[in-house]
């Protein structure tokens, strides 16, 4: 019996021009077809190119213009069961499904999946809900880069975003698991030190000390309207905080800061965004080698490594806290670990858990190196007890 | 420059029975992917049954 089945492939092409990928895709459907046509069991009858994915015609730049043409409008609240209705749902499961790549990074040579759909002109101000011209899909990165006051949306343009939205800059702040005998201590207008840390389970994490660094409380980073604090922290933008109010409610004390920030240090973002991207796409070379060339890969995973640490090491204390890049102590373990090089995995893993990475690693590596490492121990152990 | 495109791929595949030309297909994708997905210049992303 013989089967006939359709199958679905996408295909990547990379080249300097259109001319060139088109050919490029040509050889690549001729290449197939010369290897699989010819088999008897299972051979390809049939190749058509099916869709072009288009690319988007919006770039970052008109994407930061139009967000801050929204900006420039009135600010109302948005009716936030807009975002659980099924049309809307619909409308965005649908529109992912056609425009799996964030359209920005897409636009830039790059493939990511996308995550989410952004309204280009926000619904408050007049945008069509479910117009696809309205629409755009982006990544996590780029959407809640299009969001704070420290992503694409605004980096040209501070001064306008700041001078419309000064509640942004200037707001008062209830805080949240208050140590109440410590705030007992504290009186209204007392200066307080705000403390930025990346946790695990909130990324936003803001928490509020006395001049003396002892532990008031903490910024409900979860208020819309707060929670651009951690990412201008993260930015490098200076903050002061005093306390505005301390009162005795039927819960107990309750405190509330003002809290005032200065703008961006933009040069030094731009800076650090650079040097960022280039161990980023070391450490995906340095992935893409371990196939063909693992001690490449490997002395390149333990360059970025270097780099990273410089990175950290010339910022500010919590300038690294936004750094997105991660120590590739997973895949240079796992590497060594493959090579049997296991008196050197377990060094590289000993090593990266002695620094203080304040980023973290990605969700699950930092259980795999630690199962990873007692997997050395053991087998040094072994290997040890023979000799 | 980086293009993607969705080609539609029209396979005919022999068997005795259906699980064993399912079996077949499942190996065939795997290998399609297997041996283009690491490519740098032309590789594929995704491959799907219609």
């Amino acid at each position: 019996m013989i089967y006939e089945y359709n199958l679905k492939v996408t295909t990547e092409v990379q080249g300097e021009n259109e001319e060139e990928i088109e050919n490029k895709l040509k050889a690549f459907k001729k290449e197939l077809y010369n290897k699989y046509a010819g088999n008897e069991e299972t051979r390809i009858t049939t190749i058509k190119k099916q869709i072009e994915i288009e690319n988007k015609k919006i770039s970052r730049q008109e994407l930061i213009e139009k967000v801050t043409y929204i900006i420039n409008a009135p600010y109302t609240a948005i009716d936030e069961s807009f975002y659980q209705s099924p049309e809307w749902i619909n409308t965005r499961d649908k529109y992912i499904k056609n425009n799996p790549f964030c359209e920005l990074c897409f636009n830039e040579g790059k493939n990511k999946k996308s995550d989410d759909v952004h309204h280009i002109k926000r619904l408050t101000a007049g945008g069509e809900p479910f117009a696809e011209d309205n629409l755009i899909a982006l990544c996590n990165s780029c959407h809640s880069g299009t969001h704070s006051s420290g992503g694409i949306a605004v980096e040209l343009n501070v001064e306008n975003y700041f001078g419309s939205l000064d509640y942004i800059n200037n707001f008062t702040t209830k805080l949240k698991n208050v140590d109440e005998k410590i705030l007992s201590q504290c009186k209204d207008g007392d200066n307080v030190i705000l403390i930025r840390e990346h946790r695990q389970g909130n990324p936003g994490y803001v928490g509020v000390t006395n001049t003396n660094g002892e532990y008031i409380g903490e910024v409900n980073s979860a208020d819309e309207s707060h929670h651009y604090l951690a990412f201008d922290i993260d930015h490098g933008s200076e903050v002061l905080a005093t306390i505005k109010e301390i009162c005795n409610k039927k819960n107990g004390l309750q405190c509330v800061i003002e809290i005032k920030k200065s703008e961006i240090d933009w040069e030094e973002y731009e800076r650090f965004n650079i040097k960022e991207k280039e161990v980023s796409e070391l450490i995906n070379t340095a992935k893409q080698l371990e196939k063909t060339d693992c001690e490449q890969a490997i002395q390149l995973y333990r360059k970025t490594t270097e780099m990273l640490i410089e990175m950290d090491r010339k910022c500010e204390k919590y300038r690294t806290t936004w750094r997105g890049t991660r120590f590739p102590i997973c895949r240079l373990s796992l590497v060594l670990e493959k090579q049997k090089r296991y008196k050197e995995c377990l060094e590289e893993i000993e090593s990266y858990q002695k620094y203080e990475d304040k980023v973290w690693l990605y969700v699950g590596e930092k259980e795999k190196i630690e199962k990873r490492k007692y997997r050395m121990l053991k087998l040094l152990q072994i290997i040890c007890n023979k000799q | 420059m980086i293009y993607e495109y969705e080609l539609m791929i029209k396979v005919e595949v022999q068997g005795d029975s259906e699980e064993e030309i399912k079996k077949k297909l499942k190996a065939f994708k795997n290998e399609l992917y297997n041996k283009y997905a690491g490519n740098k210049e032309t590789r594929i992303t995704m491959i799907k049954k219609r």
